[in-house]
């Protein structure tokens, strides 16, 4: 076959070879003694960015309650139909409060649109990351489960 | 010398005295002394194997940048290749439906069977071998070019073409590279003026290793390359290439086939890197260490040269490899073996 | 090609869709003769989900994320081939530093991109070590993705309007390092790779694609760049902001799987003086153009293009008035280059039709769709 290399024909390109084969060599050497890059995973994890986009959760206002008032905005945006069964409570308008919000972590792209679509700044993708489940169910959050703890939000 | 080696061929005496007091004949003793030395060898060198997989992987994880093995086995990852291999064992054995039914049984052990008996004349120490034969170098030609039919018989009993197309190119590869070897081995055996391992390792001895000798450095090139060869490391490890074969002749074999493979393998890695060893590098001999601890030094560097340049380079394409051997690789040992045999001969052989 | 032979028997031989070197689902029928290719037959489809029609039922800005499943190794490229579409639609004026913005993200994908095709061609060789270098100098970028927008792979960061956010604080000094920290490596490249002699034997010669037979199977990017033609979107129908910038066009007149691979190697070299010229002329400002709750864009239709990692990657949208696209239609170059391999195929060796599909560095997600 026609190839322009070849590594049989000359004795000067025999040499040659085997000089490109000890340069690698030499490259090869030299990252052996780099330190490695991987990091040992459960044991240590890296730390992730501030804006990492992992698990949805619910941010709590300054009075504790969750800040969300079931305006479906986030519903509506979301392209997977990741966020379902919004219900809020009685109050109408900025004091109606969430009771009731899924959110699908199987469906979801992590794509951000809800958060951003929010009026009230009321949700944010998380840094949890390890989501995952045995079956469809367990892959769906409830309200309880994506409100931050209670006494978090104060502080905020 | 060192003490085991005596201690073992007193003991060795000592029994044949026992056992001719009994009046029994010598040679049944001879016959199970051997056997017992062969389980011995063989359990060395399956313990072996597996460390030098670990070996294998942690070299990598280092050139990688990685870390390799970690876990099993304290913080090195020691036990690593055994849990491997007892999952190996526990698994699933499978044989394909339109298998050749016992070509693809038995081709694993016609693999793995040769590579250990080879090992037999494996000069480990000072009468550290377990029956130095007469013949052994063309003991050692004949045996190891045994594997290359449980090779083809792997591919051609598996039913796949992948696997076939991988034995198709071991045979070529196999035959075409045991030429350059023999025409090694002859290099060496010109100078050592006998095929006997125990001649050729005494010429060498006290530094005299032929490696330092005019002009048997061409011949450790060739046998290095042809052994790389000959072993299927990259850029020569065509029959399995992962990439292109997905894992040629033995991609229809798993569990404990599989790892019979793979274990021949890795010994026939050690083995090459050994007779090299014994052929080039004086075997056992060195200074202030007890032989079979230099033997195993110099195995073991031979060793982590061909892992480095497995790790380092791409492999060629089956034409250029037929074509490196026939083409350099031939001719160039034709005029190692002419240069030598014109030095034996104007010079003679020290 | 084929040499001259005793007749035998062609054997079909199936690569794939399970095969290590197929880059993913792609099934390859192959006649051999021996070794040697006679026929090739690339069977596609293995992952496709349905994209196109997915866009015609969501809104707008809610197609997306879609996008960025289709070329998976640089997602960028095809979020902006869409929103490019979309804003010519509504006649949208993108903030400036904004598009400075897109282009870096873009070039940095393109630099991620090009990386895994190193590895991965690499590793089709037999190169396992590259393999893993390749991947270890792409990690610091995914880290920056991950510090600018959050996500590591799929960033849907590109916004009809601008971007969704502003590069956050440390991250001009982290890919400027990253830079600095690159063009050395792509030394060590050069001489791991390029200049080895098992490399270039495997590499120079093989898979020809002569620069006509490229242009008219539709070939673009460094592949068609690898045969000699100069064509980049880049240059030849300016986006965002890539008139202002200095970079060269790259081309290897070889045409071989070594032109290709070498072309890609220096358009890393220049990703990065993009990149860093970028973050000198950033413009201050909005990074985000104000945009109606729901997106409706007159009657009409337009075509976004943009110059990804493999080539020309378009994207067509079509619109009815309504808050749903009435057809989004992708071009995908891997999907071209798909279309040459069987010629560029035929005469060579197994061991070559990893070399030669691995230097199209195809992906299956955006041939699939
Ligand atoms: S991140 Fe995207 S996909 Fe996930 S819930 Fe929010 S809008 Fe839906
Ligand atoms: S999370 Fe935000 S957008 Fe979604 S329902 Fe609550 S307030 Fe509305």
């Amino acid at each position: 076959m026609g190839s322009p290399v070849t590594l049989h024909s000359r004795p000067a390109e025999i040499a040659l070879a085997a000089w490109s084969i000890v340069k690698g060599l030499a490259v090869t050497l030299r990252n052996a003694l780099r330190p490695s890059v991987t990091r040992d995973y459960p044991a240590r994890r890296t730390a992730l960015h501030p804006r990492f986009r992992g698990k949805l959760g619910h941010k709590r206002a300054e009075d504790g309650r969750p800040r969300c008032t079931a305006c479906m905005a986030c519903e509506k945006v979301c392209p997977t139909l990741a966020i379902r069964e919004i219900e809020g409570d009685e109050a109408k308008g900025r004091e109606r409060r969430v009771r009731t919000y899924v959110w699908d972590a199987s469906r979801c792209l992590f794509c951000n649109l809800c958060v951003e679509a929010c009026p009230f700044d009321a949700i944010e993708l998380g840094q949890e990351y390890s989501i995952v489940g045995d079956s469809r169910e367990q892959t769906c959050f409830d309200l309880e489960d994506l409100l931050e703890p209670a006494g978090k939000g104060e502080s905020r | 010398m060192s003490g085991l080696p005596a201690a073992a061929s007193g003991l060795h005496s000592s029994l044949l005295t026992w056992w001719a007091d009994r009046g029994l004949p010598p040679w049944v003793f001879d016959a199970i002394w051997m056997v017992l030395m062969a389980a011995i060898v063989t359990v060395f060198v399956l313990l072996t194997v597996l460390f030098l997989v670990w070996v294998e992987r942690k070299i990598s994880g280092d050139i990688q940048s990685r870390v390799g093995p970690n876990r099993t086995g304290g913080r090195f990852g020691l036990l690593q290749t055994a849990a491997d291999a007892l999952k190996l064992l526990t698994k699933e054995d499978i044989i394909p439906e339109c298998a050749d039914r016992p070509i693809f049984v038995l081709a694993p052990f016609l693999v793995f069977v040769p590579v250990l008996v080879v090992f037999l004349i494996v000069p480990f120490g000072e009468h550290w071998i377990v029956k130095d034969l007469n013949l052994g170098v063309l003991f050692v030609v004949a045996v190891s070019a045994l594997p290359v039919i449980g090779i083809f018989m792997a591919g051609w009993g598996s039913n796949n073409k992948w696997a076939l197309l991988g034995a198709v190119r071991a045979v070529g590869q196999a035959i075409s590279y045991e030429i350059p070897l023999i025409l090694a081995l002859v290099c060496v055996v010109v100078f050592a003026g006998s095929i006997r391992i125990g001649d050729i390792v005494s010429a060498q001895r006290d530094g005299h290793w032929f490696i330092t000798r005019f002009p048997l450095q061409i011949a450790f090139l060739l046998y290095f390359v042809a052994a790389m060869a000959e072993v299927n490391r990259v850029p020569f490890d065509l029959p399995e290439a992962e990439s292109e074969l997905v894992a040629g002749y033995h991609v229809e074999y798993s569990g404990m086939r599989f790892a019979l493979f793979f274990l021949a393998e890795f010994a026939h890695l050690f083995f090459v890197a050994a007779f090299c060893t014994t052929l080039f590098l004086g075997a056992w001999d060195g200074p202030w260490l007890p032989p079979a601890l230099w033997f195993l030094i110099k195995t073991y560097a031979v060793i982590l040269v061909i892992m480095w340049v497995r790790w380092t380079i791409p492999r060629l394409r089956i034409d250029q490899v037929m074509g490196f051997a026939w083409k350099c690789l031939v001719p160039i040992g034709l005029l190692a073996v002419l240069a030598t045999g014109l030095v034996a001969a104007v010079w003679g052989v020290p | 090609m084929i040499h001259e032979t005793t007749p035998t028997t062609q054997v079909a031989l199936n690569m794939g869709p399970q095969h290590p070197s197929t880059h993913g689902v792609l099934r390859l029928e192959l006649m051999l003769e021996g070794e040697v290719i006679v026929g090739c037959n690339p069977i596609i489809g293995y992952l496709h989900r349905g994209i196109e029609k997915i866009g015609e039922a969501r809104s707008y800005p809610g197609f997306l994320p879609y996008t960025d499943r289709l070329d998976y190794l640089s997602s960028a490229s095809n979020n902006l081939a869409y929103v490019q579409a979309v804003e010519k639609l509504i006649e949208l004026e993108v903030p400036e530093r904004a598009r400075y913005l897109r282009v870096m993200l873009l070039e940095l994908n393109r630099i991620a991109s090009h990386l895994v095709f190193v590895a991965t061609f690499a590793n089709d060789l037999g190169a396992t070590t590259a393999f893993l270098y390749g991947f270890r100098e792409r990690e610091p970028i995914m880290d920056m993705f991950e510090m600018w927008t959050g996500a590591r792979l799929t960033q849907s960061w590109i916004r009809i309007g601008g971007v969704a956010g502003d590069i956050p604080e440390g991250f001009a000094e982290a890919a400027r390092s990253f830079c600095a920290m690159l063009l050395p490596r792509l030394q060590e490249y050069d001489r791991l790779l390029t200049g080895n002699h098992i490399f270039r034997a495997r590499t120079e010669g093989v898979g020809l694609l002569s620069r006509d037979v490229g242009i008219n199977y539709g070939c673009s990017g460094p592949t068609l760049r690898g045969s000699g033609e100069p064509y980049d979107i880049r240059r030849a129908e300016p986006h965002e902001v890539y008139d202002r910038l200095n970079f060269d066009v790259v081309t290897d007149d070889s045409a071989d799987c070594m032109g290709r691979y070498r072309v890609r190697i220096e358009e890393m070299r220049q990703s990065v003086r993009i990149v860093e010229q970028c973050l000198s002329q950033l413009p201050a400002g909005e990074v985000l153009a104000r945009l109606p709750r729901v997106v409706r864009p007159p009657e009409g239709e337009a075509w976004g293009r943009v110059e990804s990692p493999r080539g020309d990657f378009g994207c067509f949208v079509v619109s009815d008035g309504g808050p749903q696209p009435l057809r989004v239609r992708i071009r995908a170059p891997s999907f071209y280059h798909m279309g040459a391999l069987p010629e560029m195929l035929r005469g060579w060796k197994i061991g070559d039709v990893v070399a030669i599909l691995g230097s199209l560095d195809i992906v299956l997600g955006e041939i699939d769709r």
